[in-house]
């Protein structure tokens, strides 16, 4: 359907509006400023072709009718459809206007006036659904309908004609299957993965818990089978110790044997044994005999040689007595010479010590005269010296000179009084007066009488002058300022005067003198000259230390009577040449004797302690060697009387001789009865033989434990097959299960990943001619970040694919904006692949993209135009629209030559 | 005057299966129970002098005390009034600390009717004319002939009846392992035995005249399916998965009669078993599930069957649904732990079967995908490719357009 005209009258806030010959397809731009009724002409059309009886009694039809006038509305539209024109005029009330015309080559043919059959064919015409639904929900939008339709209202007709354009996407069978694919496969997973991706497993499904029970069964049945492991280990143990048992005791059988024979060839020795033994004892007894006789003959020798050494001892103790006696008077000699060595020592230095004293007098004296002298000379410089500063002093008072600061007050006076005298001086000024002929003045000058001129006058003013002329008035010259004139340079400067005379007088001067302030300076340079000297005087002094002349005379009186006695006291004594060589010579020699005395007095004591300890050692020593020398003698007597006692030495001799005869009978005797060595070594084989017996029963014994302690252990054993077996059954049980029940799960998770994947190639199939056109219209409005568009099986559009292919993102997160213009471009893009190729539909944009900023919009009717255009040519074809775009701002919309319908223009709209 | 017995083998009691949920196991264990009262029945019907039972009485020496009990009961109960001679095998060696050692076979000596023969020594039985030559074993494995010492005790003009009984591989296969107890193939002829019983093998073999193995006295493994993979049994032999250690799927006693010394001994095998086990696969191709489920239905003793059936071959989607029918015949009628496996079954539907189960939007793609998936190289991709396509025909197909 397409509209061709239309007239509305009483309507909201028309009164009338008019619009006739509305080309057929393209752009055409109904503008208007709010208010003027655009939205209100849609919502006429609507109703009257879609949605109301012209009877209808409906509220929302009613809102509509106008508050300005009792008449009814009535709205006409012309519109073109099946290639035939028509026009339905529909007068909203009853028994109003109202009929359906079909227009004809004579002119308009009333098909029918009957109000609900008007109504009734007049939607049949145009597609029998509402203005809300069938074509007109893709393409007539309401002011800020800005989003696509919601999926759940999309006109499932609208979809099934698209689905007969475009192709089939999802069946009800592919409903279904996916379905009980989805709700199959939840029994393992929770979320689909990346594509490529293995989907992972819901902790919490079955088969996840019956994995984690067959790990569990897995770990119990490798329990249970090292438990059997270790059962076969003791088997085999078992084995080897019954295998070594055997061996024992057929070990123990032959060693039985050995011990049999053994025990009986010990028997047949045993006679040569007990006649070995009787010949052991003959020995035995022999050697005893030998022995006790050499023990007797041993006895007597050594008895003697004891006796022999107790004597040698007497002897030796005596000795020892002697030389203690004689060691003592030794060291008591040495005592005694060290004693005189150091008394002699100590005579000699009491010689050396006076000899010392005397020449230590002589030098002392040699030295007070040494400094008697000097004392005289010091003296003699010091009066000196004093005489010069008493000389200096006196010309200081005799030629006085003003101190420094006195003199420089002094210059600075005379520096002053010379500046104020010539100021003063420096102060005349030339006066001159000429006075015309026969005129007279009088003039005073420098306080002088005044003087009548009438002649031309010079004069030298100090002063002041003053003219006075008669008939004329008094003029008045003076110098200096008002504050200070001449009188107080001059008062100033005999102030100057006054003090430098008073400066000048202690030196002898009036002030008048001309060069008196030279005479002071000169007075000054002398007296400065005197003080350096007396400066330098008073430091030699210092220096002599004898700033007190007095002293130095009165410790020079004192020395000089020191020095008289000790040369009358010295008159005696033998003269010395060189004092302080005989001082330092007797020093030295003084040093030695004092060393050597020390040292002789240390070694006497040294000797005397040492004779003292070895007086008590000697002592104890005699003592010892007394009480041995006793001892010795006690022996000596005692082993004499035991010698006394024994037998004589033949005697001993003959009794060892018979004990020795016999030994050898007896060894001979012995010697018959010897064992062989194997009839010897017979005991210890037999004892060998039977300690490896014991050694192997005891073997056995622990090899019988052993044994009997595996048994008992085997015989705890007993169940363990059956609990391996029911663990193994377990595991198998587990196994098969869930070996079946992970391929289900793949096989589920495939079935849906392929669907998944096959239904997005299907989708993007089938719609893919829409989603290009809309793509390529985005990439004109500058919306270029999508590559992709995905639409769910209802073909509306839902998510935008990324230009990495990879990100996605629901359209709704774009901007409201964008949102707008892709909702347009897809309505517009699903409506031309739907209308019918015989005339264009129609779409009615009311107020559309109110939320696009300007360039969009600018762009926005590149895709209008293109839209309004089709492309029959393409695949499937597109087919042109008649676009009515209502809005207040026309030069958005101006698309090319479409036409522009001012509906502010009140020939075209009259507003109420 | 002849001899009359029984003689069974390996009824390793206590045996150790894995591969089923704990009701079937328990059924399977009791069965050998029921097999043994069947060998007692045999036994008052065959009017027998004695039973010999050649080793592995026990699958381990470590079983519960409580089967050693009960079993001990079982042969000393007074159902079966002769006696019972055993003998040590290689799953129940005489090893210290061995079932044998313990209660109640180490309490209760000497038993009424059960005569362990602990010693390799003859034992007479001057009642019947008969001297027992038993040969048990010591250890799991030997390099031993078991039968040796016989040798010893040779035939005599006098000499009674000579049965040994013994546990091992008769060395008529090749590559034996050298420890698995070998007994030369003429051992009953060169020991002058008129009969030798043996026991380890599973299956019933009889060699010349006087050499018989009759395997074990109740199936315990699926026949003709490897070793260790169908139930969980181990044998104790080095290679436990060999042929000989198969099973016939049945449970056999061998009924002996010997007339007297030197006369060749009459065999017959009593099938004494109490459960049947079978292992079968079906090509399905060509066949309709309907067929199936009326064949293995109609089965005659189901309920003492063991039955493990893996089907193979093609199946269209429809037909293939109806698997279910034949999975719930044999999961319900047959013995606890039957098993029905269709994995290897592929589904081929035509082209306007898979137009009407698929459609025409996105699941056409997804199969031509898993299609791939399946001709793919990867084994893991491939595996639950194939699976997925089954899933995709059953839920595509029960939403089919009706």
């Amino acid at each position: 359907m397409i509209l061709e005209q239309f007239e509305i009258e009483n309507w909201s806030c028309i009164r009338r509006s008019v619009v006739t010959d509305l080309p057929t397809a393209g752009v055409v731009v109904l503008h208007g400023r709010n208010g003027t009724g655009k939205s209100s002409i849609v919502a006429a059309l609507r109703a009257t072709l879609f949605d109301y009886q012209p009877t209808s009694n409906k509220a929302e039809l009613k809102r509509f009718f106008p508050n300005w006038t009792a008449d009814a509305p009535r709205v006409t539209v012309g519109f073109r459809a099946g290639g035939a024109s028509y026009r339905v005029t529909k007068q909203f009330k009853k028994g109003g206007d109202c009929r359906l015309e079909e227009r004809t080559a004579g002119g308009w043919a009333v098909i029918t006036k009957t109000p609900a059959e008007v109504h009734d064919r007049t939607l049949a015409l145009v597609g029998n659904k509402s203005s809300d639904e069938g074509l007109q929900q893709l393409l007539w939008l309401q002011q800020t309908e800005y989003r696509l339709p919601d999926k759940k209202v999309f006109d499932v007709d609208v979809q099934a004609q698209l689905r007969n354009v475009l192709g089939v996407m999802q069946t009800a069978l592919d409903d279904a299957f996916i379905e009980k694919v989805k709700e199959r496969w939840k029994t393992w997973y929770s979320a689909r993965n990346q594509p490529g991706e293995r989907a992972k497993r819901t902790k919490t499904c079955a088969l996840e818990k019956d994995l984690e029970r067959l790990k569990q069964a897995e770990t119990e049945l490798s329990e249970r089978d090292e438990s059997y492991r270790v059962m076969e280990q003791s088997l085999e143990r078992a084995d080897y110790l019954e295998s070594d048992a055997r061996r024992i005791r057929v070990e123990l059988d032959q060693l039985e044997t050995v011990v049999r024979t053994l025990r009986d060839e010990l028997d047949r020795s045993q006679a040569r044994l007990k006649a070995f033994e009787v010949a052991q004892l003959q020995v035995d007894s022999a050697e005893r005999a030998v022995r006790l006789a050499k023990e007797r003959q041993n006895e007597q020798t050594s008895t003697a040689g004891r006796w022999a050494e107790a004597e040698q001892a007497v002897a030796a103790a005596q000795g020892q007595v002697d030389l203690a006696d004689r060691a003592l008077k030794d060291a008591e000699q040495t005592r005694d010479e060290f004693r005189e060595q150091a008394r002699r020592v100590r005579e000699e230095a009491r010689v050396m010590r006076n000899d010392l004293g005397l020449a230590e007098a002589h030098q002392l004296l040699m030295q007070k005269q040494g400094a008697l002298a000097v004392l005289r000379e010091r003296k003699l410089r010091a009066e000196e010296l004093h005489g010069e500063l008493q000389g200096l002093r006196q010309l200081d008072l005799q030629q006085p000179a003003p101190p420094k600061e006195a003199l420089a007050k002094l210059a600075k006076n005379r520096a002053d009084a010379a500046r104020l005298l010539g100021e003063l001086n420096a102060a005349a000024m030339s006066l001159a007066v000429t006075t015309v002929s026969g005129a007279k003045a009088t003039l005073s000058v420098d306080g002088a009488d005044a003087v009548v001129v009438h002649n031309p006058v010079r004069r030298s003013v100090q002063r002041r002058a003053e003219l006075v002329i008669p008939g004329w008035g008094q003029v008045e010259i003076a110098r200096g300022s008002d504050a200070r004139g001449l009188d107080d340079i001059e008062r100033d400067l005999a102030g100057l005067d006054h003090t430098f005379r008073e400066g000048v007088a202690p030196y002898g001067l009036t002030g008048r003198e001309p060069d008196a302030l030279e005479q002071l300076r000169r007075a000054a340079a002398d007296q400065h000259i005197r003080a350096t000297q007396c400066a330098r005087i008073n430091d030699e002094i210092r220096r002599l230390g004898a700033i007190d002349l007095e002293i130095v005379r009165a410790e020079f009186s004192r020395l000089d009577v020191a020095v008289q006695t000790a040369v009358a006291e010295l008159a005696d004594a033998p003269p010395i040449t060189d004092p302080d060589e005989r001082v330092n010579s007797l020093r030295k020699r003084l040093a030695e004797l004092e060393a050597e005395r020390d040292e002789l007095e240390t070694a006497e004591r040294d000797a005397v302690s040492k004779i003292e300890e070895k007086w008590t050692g000697y002592r104890v020593r005699a003592d010892q060697a007394q009480t041995a020398l006793a001892a010795a003698q006690a022996t000596a007597r005692a082993e004499r009387a035991a010698l006394d006692r024994l037998a004589a030495p033949a005697e001993l001799a003959g009794a060892l001789s018979e004990a020795e005869q016999r030994m050898s009978i007896a060894l001979s005797s012995l010697s018959q009865a010897q064992l062989s060595d194997e009839e010897k070594a017979l005991p210890e084989r037999l004892a060998a033989a039977i300690d490896g017996h014991k050694q192997l029963q005891e073997r056995l014994w622990e090899v019988s434990e052993e044994l009997h302690k595996l048994q008992g252990a085997l015989s705890k054993s007993a169940g363990l097959h059956q609990s391996r077996t029911e663990a193994a059954a377990l595991v198998d049980g587990l196994k098969r299960k869930t070996e079946r029940e992970v391929l289900e799960s793949r096989a589920y998770d495939r079935l849906y990943e392929l669907f998944e994947e096959c239904r997005q190639k299907q989708l993007s199939t089938v719609v893919g001619p829409i989603t290009d056109r809309v793509l390529r219209w985005m990439r004109l409005t500058g919306i270029t970040d999508y590559r992709g568009i995905e639409c769910g099986d209802n073909f509306l559009p839902h998510t935008l694919t990324g230009k990495d292919g990879r990100q996605s993102l629901p359209i709704e997160h774009e901007s409201t904006g964008a949102q707008e213009q892709i909702a347009l471009m897809v309505r517009l893009a699903l409506g031309s692949v739907i209308s019918p190729p015989i005339e264009a539909a129609v779409a009615v944009l009311d107020d559309p993209l109110t939320h696009s900023d300007p360039l969009r919009l600018d762009r926005m009717r590149g895709v209008l135009k293109a839209a309004a255009a089709g492309d029959p040519s393409s695949t499937p074809s597109v087919w042109p629209l008649q676009i009515l775009v209502f809005t207040c701002h026309p030069e958005w919309f101006r698309v090319d030559a479409a036409p522009m319908i001012d509906l502010g223009n009140p020939t075209i709209l009259e507003r109420a | 005057m002849g001899v009359r017995f029984l003689h069974v083998a390996d009824l390793h009691l206590g045996l150790r299966l894995t591969r089923f949920d704990k009701t079937a196991a328990t059924q399977i264990a009791e069965a050998r129970f029921s097999a043994i009262d069947n060998l007692k029945k045999a036994a008052i019907d065959r009017r027998v002098h004695f039973l010999v039972i050649a080793g592995d009485v026990f699958d381990d020496n470590t079983v519960p005390a409580a089967l050693a009990e009960r079993t001990l009961s079982v042969f000393e109960g007074s159902s079966w009034p002769g006696p019972v001679f055993i003998i040590p095998g290689n799953h129940d060696p005489l090893t210290p600390g061995c079932v044998w050692d313990r209660d109640p076979w180490a309490r209760e000596q000497p038993h009424k009717r059960v005569r362990l023969l602990r010693c390799s020594s003859p034992v007479s039985l001057p009642e019947f004319s008969v001297t027992l030559f038993p040969c048990p074993l010591r250890h799991r494995t030997s390099l031993d002939d078991p039968t040796v010492w016989i040798a010893g005790h040779p035939r005599s003009a006098d000499s009674d009846i000579r049965i040994g009984i013994a546990h091992g591989s008769l060395q008529i296969l090749p590559q034996l392992p050298e420890d698995d107890h070998l007994i030369p193939a003429d051992a009953a002829e060169r020991l002058g035995l008129d009969y030798l019983a043996l026991g380890h093998w599973h299956k019933p073999l009889r060699h010349g005249v006087r050499t018989a193995y009759p395997g074990t006295h109740e199936p315990m493994r699926f026949p003709n399916v490897s070793v260790g993979e169908s139930t969980g049994w181990q044998a104790y032999s080095v290679d436990g998965g060999d042929e000989r250690f198969a099973d016939a799927g049945r449970g056999v006693a061998y009924f002996v009669e010997i007339a007297a010394p030197n006369a060749s001994p009459r065999i017959e095998d009593l099938d004494i078993g109490h459960l049947r086990w079978s292992a079968e696969w079906v090509d399905v191709t060509g066949r309709t599930p309907g067929q199936l489920v009326k064949d293995f239905s109609n089965r005659t003793d189901n309920l003492r069957t063991m039955l493990r059936l893996r089907l193979e071959g093609v199946l269209g989607p429809q037909e293939y649904r109806r698997l279910d029918e034949l999975r719930q015949v044999i999961e319900g009628r047959y013995h606890a732990g039957s098993t029905f496996d269709a994995d290897a079954v592929l589904i081929e539907p035509t082209e306007d079967e898979l137009r009407a189960v698929v459609g025409n939007g996105v699941l056409p793609r997804v199969l031509d995908r898993l299609r791939a998936d399946v001709a793919t190289a990867d084994d893991e991709r491939r595996t639950v490719a194939t699976h997925a396509l089954k899933i995709l025909y059953r839920l595509a197909w029960e939403d089919r357009p009706a």
